[in-house]
């Protein structure tokens, strides 16, 4: 087996899922409905929604700093690699910014899938080092005075960084807040800007 | 242990892959690796291994092929492992349906199916609903928040869950997490024993010298026993 090659593993994946299928311990139907609960259903708008509601309530901030599992879990959002949840709060004094260097822990329900520069070696060894140097990659320049926090997911606590709103923002509701905030903002590697995001 | 998937603070590793900065590259690249990614949640959920098990069979793959291979690669190869070593499918069976079935042509991004099956919606029910690894402590923590310690330099070639960048440095403890299920004791004996868990603050000239380049402050989560008294 080529572990290197892809389409060996394609072929491999699609050889495996066929003989658990066979086996009873999965099923092709019930692979399309995870597959597709994950790409549609899953992922950074419900962190971002978190994060509005932060940004325009602050008893439901407060209570996200606090106990950011329950405080996540009251907007209906629980499951998987979301159980057991941390929030930090990006200020005009502290930047954070959240890995995983053992594997690739992120919370599903809140940001999706994690996006490629989250899984492969070059974010996860270096961002424990180097996290100014890494945020450049990414366009993130932090004034000097900005103090750097990283957190390496290494239990099964996750983390969502509450990243700062935007100057100019100041009249939006929570539900036109939502569209500013990008994936990456909630992860660290980008900052939030009154214009929205890609990431 | 350290194995290949212990990254945190490799030098020479090169910048980001600008192709992985671009906007709108999706999170699954191939196809293939969305239908990993589920039947690996349909084994756990069936309860064929578990979530530690399938972490430590990645663990186990040779340096050079976790390096080079892609992400969900490391999946299959630890979910194959598990599969193979506890009797479920065979290498061989593998080798055998690759060779019949060929080059599949997957569908990217599949419609979910208009009725689910009652599994389908176990499944769905288990992503919407997580499993939660906080477990009753049986003692209470030995650490206080403020407390100074320093992570013991264990070199086991089991499963943990210490960096191998954090031995031997003096950090403290920022946060009592309450107990979890041990890592060690789920991947290699399939029990969930308590085992109190701690936030930990380290700051970069602890982790990488005075001459560090960049001023900053770590935060890990580690088990007790990785954990002794700062002198």
């Amino acid at each position: 087996m080529d572990w290197l090659s892809l389409s060996d593993v394609e072929a491999r994946v699609n050889a495996l899922e066929s003989l658990m299928v066979e086996k009873g311990l999965a099923e092709h139907e019930a692979v399309d409905a995870v597959v597709a609960s994950f790409e549609n259903d899953m992922g950074p708008v419900n962190g971002a929604k978190v994060v509005a509601r932060a940004w325009t309530e602050p008893a439901y901030l407060e209570w996200l700093l606090s106990d950011a599992t329950a405080a996540i879990a009251d907007m209906g959002f629980t499951g998987l690699q979301t159980e057991h949840m941390v929030a930090v709060q990006n200020t005009d004094e502290r930047h954070n910014v959240v890995v995983c260097t053992l594997c690739s822990c992120y919370p599903w329900t809140l940001l999706g899938i994690p996006p490629a520069w989250f899984k492969y070696p070059q974010y996860r060894a270096r961002v424990v080092k180097e996290p100014r140097s890494v945020l450049g990659e990414f366009g993130v320049t932090l004034p000097d005075g900005v103090k750097i926090d990283v957190w390496d997911s290494s239990a099964e606590i996750r983390y969502l960084v509450v990243p700062q709103r935007p100057a100019g923002t100041e009249g939006m509701t929570a539900e036109e807040l939502v569209p500013l905030i990008s994936r990456d903002s909630m992860v660290g590697t980008a900052l939030v800007s009154a214009s929205g995001g890609t990431k | 242990m350290h194995g290949p998937h212990d990254l945190g603070g490799r030098d020479g590793v090169g910048p980001i892959n600008p192709e992985f900065l671009e906007p709108g590259i999706p999170d699954w690249r191939y196809p293939f690796e969305g239908r990993m990614h589920a039947v690996t949640a349909m084994a756990i959920a069936k309860g064929a291994f578990n979530l530690d098990e399938q972490r430590h069979g990645i663990e186990l793959m040779k340096w050079s092929e976790y390096l080079d291979s892609t992400y969900y690669a490391h999946w299959l190869f630890s979910v194959e492992k598990l599969l193979n070593d506890k009797g479920y499918i065979s290498h061989d069976e593998i080798d055998q349906r690759m060779r019949e079935l060929g080059t599949p042509e997957m569908t990217a991004h599949p419609q979910k199916p208009e009725t689910l099956t009652p599994f389908a919606e176990q499944m769905i029910d288990v992503l919407w609903k997580g499993t939660p690894h906080d477990v009753p402590a049986d003692s209470p923590p030995v650490f206080d928040v403020g407390a100074d310690v320093v992570v013991r330099n264990l070199r086991e070639t089991t499963h943990n869950r210490l960096p191998g960048y954090l031995p031997r440095a003096k950090g403290v403890i920022a946060k009592q997490y309450g107990a979890f299920h041990d890592p060690a004791a789920s991947a290699h004996e399939q029990v969930d024993k308590p085992h109190q868990l701690y936030m930990v603050r380290f700051t970069s000239t602890e982790l990488w010298g005075e001459d560090a380049t960049e001023d900053f402050d770590l935060y890990a989560d580690l088990f007790e026993n990785y954990l002794e008294p700062a002198n």
